[in-house]
Formats: C-alpha cells, sequence, structure tokens
C-alpha cells in the first residue's frame, strides 16, 4: 500500500472497545470507506477469534459491564432481555427456537418466505403450495444467483411448528436450494402434493425419468391435478416429445386458472408450431436426399453423410425405391459412410440384400411406395397398394408404407407384420419405428401414462444411438 | 426422514455450543457503545451459518470459526454502512453484501488450529504474551497496565506487536502449508 491510512492505530483500540463513544463512531464510520481498515479489521478479528477460542473462554463470554452501551439506548432493550433468557433454550432446540425467540404470538407468515414481490418465476415448474404457486411470467435470466434472496428462518420455523413441510420445502426451492427442499418433503405425509413437488426437484436435477414416474403418480391419485399435468408437460417437453407435452399442456389449459390458462395454451401452441415446423424441414431434407440418391446426376457420398441423420433416412427411402441391381449397389458407398459412423454394417447388408432381389416382381411395389412418399399430403387412397405390398415378400417397402402412413396404428395384423420386420433386422432405428407405432396404438387406445413412459424410454434409446437416428420422428 | 433432522439439528446445536461464546465475546467488542447488541450479531450470524450447515457441517473446527468470524464481520461491516446512510437500523439479512476481500483472511485463518496458536503465544517476547494472555481473558487495557505498572499507551503498543508476531509465526506456516510463497504481510 502507498499512502497507509493513518487511522490503523486505531483499528486495535476500537476492536479492543478503548476508543470513547464519539471515536468509536467516527472509526464505524470510517471502516466503510478505507479499504486497508476493513482488511485489517477482517484479519484482526480473525486473530482474536482464534485466540478466544485456543486462551479465553469463561472470561470472553462474560459480558463487560463498560462494553455495553451506556449513552445509547437500546432500541429493543426489553425484548433483548427475554432473548437473553431465551438463548439457553435456542441453543437446545434449533431451528424451531430461532423462531421462538422474538415470536410469542402466532404471526401471519409473511410472503416474502415465498418471494411475494417477485415479479418473475425463476424457474418454469409448479409447486402445489398455493403461495408459492401465484402465476408469474416465467425469466429465466434472473434465476442465475441462487442464494441472491436471503430465507427468513423465523418464519419457516414458525411454518415447521404447523408442520407445513410443503411450506418450507417450496420456500428453498425458490430459492434454488433443492437439497433442502427434498429434505422437507421427506416429512411431509404422501400425497398428490407431495410428489409433485418432488417431482419438481427431480425436473429441477435433470432426472426426467424419476421426474415422469412422480408427476405419474399424482395424477393417478388426482387426474386434474393441475401443476402436477404442468409439470408432465415440461418433462416430456424436455425429452423432447413436444406432441405429448401440448396435450398435457391443453389439459392444464381447460383447468381455466387465472393465468396459467393461458400460458398453457399458449406453451401448447408454441410447441405444435415448432414440432410442425420441425416435421416440415425434415421431410423436405430427407425428400431431398432421397430425391439426390434416386436421381440420375452423381453425388458425394462423403458430402451427404456429413448429415447423417437425414442421410439415413434417405437411403432407407432411396433402397426401397430402386428399380435395379445396380442401381442399388450404387447405394452402397453411402451405407459404407453411414455404417462408419453408425457401428456395424446393418446398411450395407441391408442395401445388398435389395441388390439381391428380383427386380421384376419388386418394382412395380417399389415404384408405387415412390408414388406415397412424393404425395405423401394428399390423401388418396392406398389401400389396393397396401394390400400388395402386405401380399408381397417386400417386407422392408411394406415396413416403410405402414410407417409413413400410420396404418398401423388402427390395424392390427399390420402392426404385428411391422414388429415383425423390424425385429428381424438387426438396425435400432428400425425397432424404435415400430415401437412408435406400438406406442400410437396405445396412446389411441386411451393408455396415456404407459405411452408417455415407454416414449421417455425409446427417446432416451434413441439419444444413445448416438447422431444416426431421428429422435424428434418419435413424436 | 424425521431421524435424519433431528441428527441434523442435534448437530447444529452442537456447532452453535461450541462457537457461541468466542463469537459472542467478539461481538461485544465490536458492538461495544453503539446501538448494535452483540447477541443479534450472533444470532443473524448463525441464522447463516444454519442456512450453510450442509457445507460448513464437513469442515475442520477452525475453518468453520473463520467462516463464522467473516460472516459475522460482513453483517458487522453492514451495520456501519447502514449508520451511515441512514441514522436508524439493525443489521438485516437480506442486506448483506459479501465482500470480495474477506477471502484472503478467511483462507488464511482457517488453517490454523487452537494448538498452533497457543505454540505461537508460547514463542512470543514474555511481557508481549502476558499482556497478550491478560487481554485475551478480557482485561481491559487500564488493568493491564496497572498489572505491569506501564502506562495505558503501552499495553496497546504491546497487544500491536503482540498481534504482529502471532502473524508473523502463524501465517509462514500457512503458506507452507498451501506450498505457496509465503507472499502475506
Amino acid at each position: 500500500m502507498n499512502t497507509p491510512c493513518t487511522n490503523i492505530n486505531r483499528l486495535h483500540l476500537f476492536v479492543d472497545g478503548e476508543l470513547s463513544a464519539p471515536d468509536a463512531e467516527a472509526f464505524r464510520q470510517h471502516l466503510t470507506r478505507c479499504a486497508e481498515c476493513e482488511a485489517g479489521l477482517r484479519d484482526l478479528l480473525q486473530l482474536e477469534l482464534l485466540a478466544s477460542r485456543a486462551l479465553g473462554g469463561a472470561a470472553v463470554a462474560e459480558p463487560e459491564p463498560d462494553a455495553l452501551p451506556q449513552n445509547v439506548t437500546p432500541l429493543r432493550s426489553r425484548l433483548k432481555r427475554a432473548y437473553q433468557v431465551a438463548v439457553p433454550l435456542a441453543v437446545a432446540a434449533g431451528l424451531a427456537a430461532v423462531g421462538l425467540l422474538r415470536f410469542q404470538a402466532t404471526p401471519e407468515i409473511p410472503g416474502e418466505v415465498w418471494l411475494a414481490s417477485a415479479d418473475t418465476r425463476t424457474f418454469e415448474a409448479r409447486l402445489s403450495h398455493p403461495r408459492a404457486d401465484r402465476f408469474l411470467p416465467y425469466g429465466p435470466m434472473r434465476g442465475t444467483s441462487q442464494t441472491s434472496e436471503m430465507l427468513p428462518l423465523r418464519p419457516l420455523a414458525e411454518l415447521e411448528e404447523r408442520k407445513d413441510f410443503r411450506g418450507i420445502a417450496a420456500a428453498y426451492a425458490l430459492r434454488g436450494d433443492w437439497q433442502q427442499a427434498e429434505a422437507f418433503l421427506g416429512r411431509e405425509p404422501d400425497s398428490a402434493d407431495k410428489l409433485n413437488d418432488l417431482a419438481v426437484v427431480a425436473l429441477s436435477r435433470q432426472r426426467y425419468e424419476e421426474a415422469l414416474g412422480l408427476v405419474s403418480r399424482a395424477l393417478a391419485l388426482d387426474p386434474r391435478h393441475s401443476q402436477a399435468l404442468w409439470n408432465r408437460a415440461l418433462v416430456l417437453r424436455e425429452r423432447d416429445l413436444l406432441d405429448r407435452a401440448a396435450a398435457s399442456f391443453d389439459t392444464v389449459a381447460s383447468l381455466g386458472e387465472d393465468g396459467w390458462s393461458n400460458e398453457a395454451r399458449r406453451m401448447a401452441a408454441e410447441l405444435r408450431t415448432q414440432l410442425a415446423e420441425e416435421r416440415v424441414r425434415w421431410k423436405r431434407q430427407v425428400n431431398d436426399a432421397w430425391q439426390t440418391l434416386s436421381g440420375d446426376g452423381a453425388w458425394d457420398a462423403k458430402q451427404l453423410a456429413q448429415r447423417p441423420v437425414v442421410a439415413r433416412a434417405a437411403l432407407y427411402e432411396a433402397a426401397r425405391t430402386v428399380t435395379s441391381k445396380e442401381r442399388a449397389l450404387a447405394l452402397l458407398p453411402l451405407a459404407r459412410e453411414l455404417d462408419a459412423i453408425g457401428g456395424g454394417s446393418v446398411l450395407q447388408d441391408y442395401v445388398r440384400q435389395v441388390a439381391g432381389k428380383d427386380f421384376a416382381a419388386r418394382s412395380p411395389l417399389a415404384l408405387g411406395y415412390a408414388g406415397l412418399l412424393r404425395h405423401s399430403e394428399s390423401k388418396k387412397d392406398t389401400t389396393s397398394l397396401m394390400d400388395m405390398l402386405r401380399r408381397s415378400g417386400e417386407r422392408d417397402i411394406y415396413f416403410g408404407a405402414l410407417v409413413q402412413t400410420g396404418a398401423a396404428v388402427t390395424d392390427a395384423t399390420a402392426l404385428g407384420a411391422l414388429r415383425g420386420f423390424a425385429e428381424g433386422t438387426p438396425d435400432p432405428w428400425l425397432h424404435l419405428l415400430a415401437e412408435r407405432e406400438v406406442i400410437r396404438r396405445e396412446l389411441a387406445a386411451g393408455h396415456t401414462a404407459q405411452a408417455e413412459k415407454q416414449l421417455m424410454d425409446a427417446m432416451l434409446t434413441c439419444n444413445g444411438l448416438g447422431n444416426i437416428a431421428p429422435c424428434m420422428e418419435l413424436n | 426422514m424425521a431421524d435424519l433432522f433431528n441428527r441434523e439439528r442435534r448437530r447444529f446445536d452442537a456447532f452453535i455450543r461450541l462457537h457461541r461464546p468466542s463469537l459472542l465475546g467478539l461481538a461485544r467488542r465490536l458492538s461495544a457503545r453503539s446501538s448494535l447488541e452483540a447477541e443479534d450479531l450472533v444470532q443473524e450470524t448463525f441464522e447463516r451459518a444454519m442456512q450453510e450447515f450442509e457445507q460448513l457441517k464437513g469442515r475442520t473446527e477452525a475453518a468453520a470459526a473463520a467462516w463464522l468470524c467473516t460472516t459475522m464481520t460482513n453483517r458487522f461491516l453492514d451495520y456501519c454502512r447502514r449508520q451511515r446512510t441512514e441514522s436508524r437500523g439493525m443489521p438485516h439479512l437480506a442486506l448483506v453484501q459479501e465482500a470480495a476481500a474477506q477471502v484472503e483472511a478467511q483462507e488464511n485463518w482457517e488453517l490454523v488450529s487452537t494448538e498452533e496458536f497457543q505454540k505461537a503465544v508460547e514463542r512470543l517476547k514474555p511481557h508481549l504474551r502476558d499482556a497478550y494472555r491478560l487481554h485475551a481473558e478480557g482485561r481491559r487495557y487500564t488493568a493491564i497496565a496497572e498489572h505491569f505498572n506501564v502506562p495505558v499507551g503501552t499495553v496497546g503498543s504491546w497487544l500491536t506487536l503482540a498481534r504482529r508476531d502471532l502473524k508473523d509465526l502463524l501465517l509462514p506456516q500457512v503458506a507452507v502449508a498451501r506450498e505457496r510463497g509465503a507472499t502475506s504481510s
């Protein structure tokens, strides 16, 4: 330090209580402006605390009569006396006693416990406690500093007395202290509310499968549990199951709660728009790549494989629609590139298998399927094509057509054929597609919870495949 | 689950019992001749500790004491700031701003055990050692001056010297323990 503070000598006198009242007051004011004295104070207090622990003990704990303010009237002298009496009790009784020190009557719990003056929500999930479930716009940027809002402990102690553990958990959760929130929820008796709040904890820790299990149990107890429906939507969205997420938000919207209802409607619409846009983009990309593979122009396998998910989907379509051995074999370089990414030789084997087919029989079906792809948006009657495919031995094309048309959702026999084909191949993506059709059938039958769990599992499996499968297609 | 909480509560009670006397002694000295009440200062420090107890309980006694000291100092400085800007006020949990400067002091001291401290006191010059011990027992400057038959001002400079020597004796050990260069003042 270039210019040592001239007041630094007074620091020791101040800490030792040897300054007169006006001098002590002046020094306290000085402290707030002098970094050197502040640092000195920190250091000196650490030393003195150590001295007290090592040498002092009883003498330090005993109040010096002249250390108490003499020319200042204590603000809360009566309270203070009661407080000093209460201290040993407080020491013995922990959290509850901290609250009892100064609260004799039963107080109204202040809203600040649940951040009543906040103007945004710091996380998206909904807690069950009514006072923590006010609708506010979601403001994620405000949620970065987890301990910025101090937790007022006395009302918490009061809540504990009332056994309102969900209220305490909510207070901790709102401040980002999920560990404490979870611990206090452990003391709450089982209920849909408790399960919902535990799901919020799981969600915050990105334990999505656990969270889905918890909200499902909450909804089994109370199918119209608004917070659980909301949180289920969030879990599904986090796993990219946008369609299911939107459906859950729809249900929240139908409950007609102030604020939440509109927000849920908006979220559902947003998710559907997002999903629709992604579908359009995906279809266009696959279609373009398929056209490239099916056309007469030259293409570069390495370049196409730079978008492996699109290229893989296009390769299936190309293999289903080729009409000659040569054109089938021409797909091999791309199959090789993609197998190098996905591992194994699944795609090369498939392409070779197709190349070995009798194209006199296969070609008409391949062309029919190509027509289906080109006109996928038009609602043309596909019955005769599907019938031909079903009876033919070209099971890979039949599989593609079933996935394309969604026919298996309403046709149990077709679903059996689809699964049979998928399970007969070593291709994990085809397994997932078959699984998706099975789940769609369950959804159509109203088995929502079971279906959503399976979708979550399928999505996890899909993500585990690495960058080879269009997981968004599971929607 | 309730057992877990009772265990935590007992742990926290023991934590308070261990640290409260020395913390309160320090708080009384800081709050002398002011409207600040030492018990408030200590109370609020422990309230803060309760929130951080998950981390604190796993640390050494010295580290926990250093943390409590920093926290209480913060609350005290906050009180001083408020006194300066307003004429009313007690320290309030929500207004505390953690200063960056606190880290160094705390880190230096949390590695020093009471045994090491006692040994360092033994190594002080006899008159500094005795004066420091009397002071640590809670004697005022005048009482210590009488004991040694020296002017009160001398007691002040002895204590200042004793503290400087204690730091010189203890902090290089800390620096070695940290495998860093001894750069602290």
